[in-house]
């Protein structure tokens, strides 16, 4: 038997303690980017992360082998993140992390004037993502950032393909103008 | 634009279209001002994102995942639709055989007030001997799932704990509590709904935890 995803599945609803280890070792740094992508705080990403993976266990016996585990998986990932988004909002406002120091490539070549221009356009088009329409910005993540297929995105959020790609569409060209906005130099 | 080109330049954008399709829509790039600047603008947009590098997931999140995987398959422990056929007939064995036991019920009277045993059932473990089970089957049987269990999930919180008192993690540490207390509760509720009664179980867990330093007190109406 070759454990791909939906073997350890079947294999974590037969009470396989392992088998969930293994699929979270598997997805949990993808899952975790894709958390961090909505929260843009790496400690509330985390927090997020533990808490897809505990209902993606929960809900694993929801689940039909009809689609692929992987845009199940998405799809409980990005409820979860959205309800874990506004459940924050209920309580308290997540601060952003200075995210541009970690999410930076860092290149020992560069100047610091090259640098600070980096930073300064990762932090317009973060800012620029976080504005964004949610469904826009879910397929944006998603195609981006996850790197899914126009198909897996359309399964995963039940939207036809045609739809994924002109919200997709449309997501970049809010952020073409959000940055231009933001960002000194008028166009990046 | 029309939502067929934008559908276009998505695919182009992001490598969707064959070989042909690719040439021709260069085409029309090239005889179009507008396209051309468009699908531009929006290249340089998505080179921009190449500056992102994936995040690395922290070294000790592993560890923290495993623990709550334990935390959360205490669920799954007591799910029915998870235990095998045989594992479902001698389960609703043990619990027949219980409903027989609370029926002649003995009330144990320790410090803590009235507490539920089995009486003189579990006392001489061998009423049910000739159905082929016996009380410290049952025991074992519920051990198995409560006792065991229970344990093997503190260490695991308390590892966690440890970890976030060590980072002075206030308020992960409540927000584990509070996730560890429901899970506990739900698995609670969930065991008493299938053994018959919380009471009863209850007193199941009562007899397993105090079998020492307990008086017991003969009722013969039961609870």
């Amino acid at each position: 038997m070759t454990y791909n995803d939906e073997n350890l599945c079947r294999s974590i609803c037969k009470g396989n303690r392992y088998a969930f280890e293994v699929l979270i070792q598997r997805w949990e740094k993808p899952i975790f980017n894709l958390a961090y992508r909505y929260l843009l705080n790496r400690e509330a990403a985390e927090d997020c992360t533990q808490e897809i993976f505990i209902k993606l266990f929960n809900k694993l016996q929801k689940f039909n082998y009809d689609s692929s585990f992987k845009t199940w998986l998405y799809r409980v990932a990005t409820n979860t993140v959205i309800d874990y988004q506004r459940k924050q909002l209920r309580y308290r406002e997540v601060s952003t992390d200075d995210f541009v120091m970690e999410g930076l490539r860092t290149d020992s070549e560069e100047s610091v004037e090259d640098k600070m221009e980096n930073i300064n356009r990762i932090n317009a088009v973060q800012s620029a993502i976080k504005k964004l329409p949610k469904i826009q910005k879910h397929v944006l993540i998603l195609k981006e950032f996850s790197g899914m297929t126009f198909d897996e995105i359309s399964e995963s959020t039940g939207i036809p393909i045609s739809t994924v790609k002109s919200r997709l569409y449309t997501a970049l060209e809010n952020l073409k103008k959000e940055i231009s906005r933001q960002y000194q130099g008028g166009e990046i | 634009m029309k939502k067929a080109y934008k559908e276009k330049i998505i695919d182009y954008l992001y490598g969707e279209m064959t070989k042909t399709e690719k040439k021709e829509f260069e085409k029309e790039i090239k005889n179009s001002d507008v396209l051309e600047h468009k699908v531009e603008e929006l290249k340089n947009l998505r080179f921009f994102f190449n500056e992102f590098k994936d995040f690395e997931a922290p070294d000790f999140y592993l560890d923290r995942a495993a623990i709550y995987n334990n935390i959360s398959s205490q669920d799954s422990g007591f799910s029915l639709r998870r235990i095998p056929l045989l594992g479902k007939a001698a389960i609703v064995l043990v619990a027949f055989f219980l409903v027989l036991s609370v029926l002649r019920t003995t009330v144990v009277l320790n410090d803590d007030g009235f507490k539920i045993s089995f009486g003189s059932s579990i006392a001489d473990a061998g009423g049910e001997k000739a159905a082929g089970i016996n009380n410290q089957m049952i025991i074992d049987e519920i051990k198995k799932y409560i006792d065991d269990k229970d344990n093997s999930q503190r260490m695991h919180v308390g590892k966690l704990v440890d970890e976030l008192d060590k980072r002075n993690d206030v308020r992960r540490r409540m927000e584990l509590q509070a996730i560890y207390k429901d899970i506990e509760s739900l698995k609670i509720n969930t065991q008493a709904r299938f053994l018959g009664t919380e009471v009863t179980l209850n007193g199941i867990i009562n007899y397993i935890y105090k079998q020492d330093n307990i008086k017991t007190v003969q009722n013969a109406g039961g609870i």
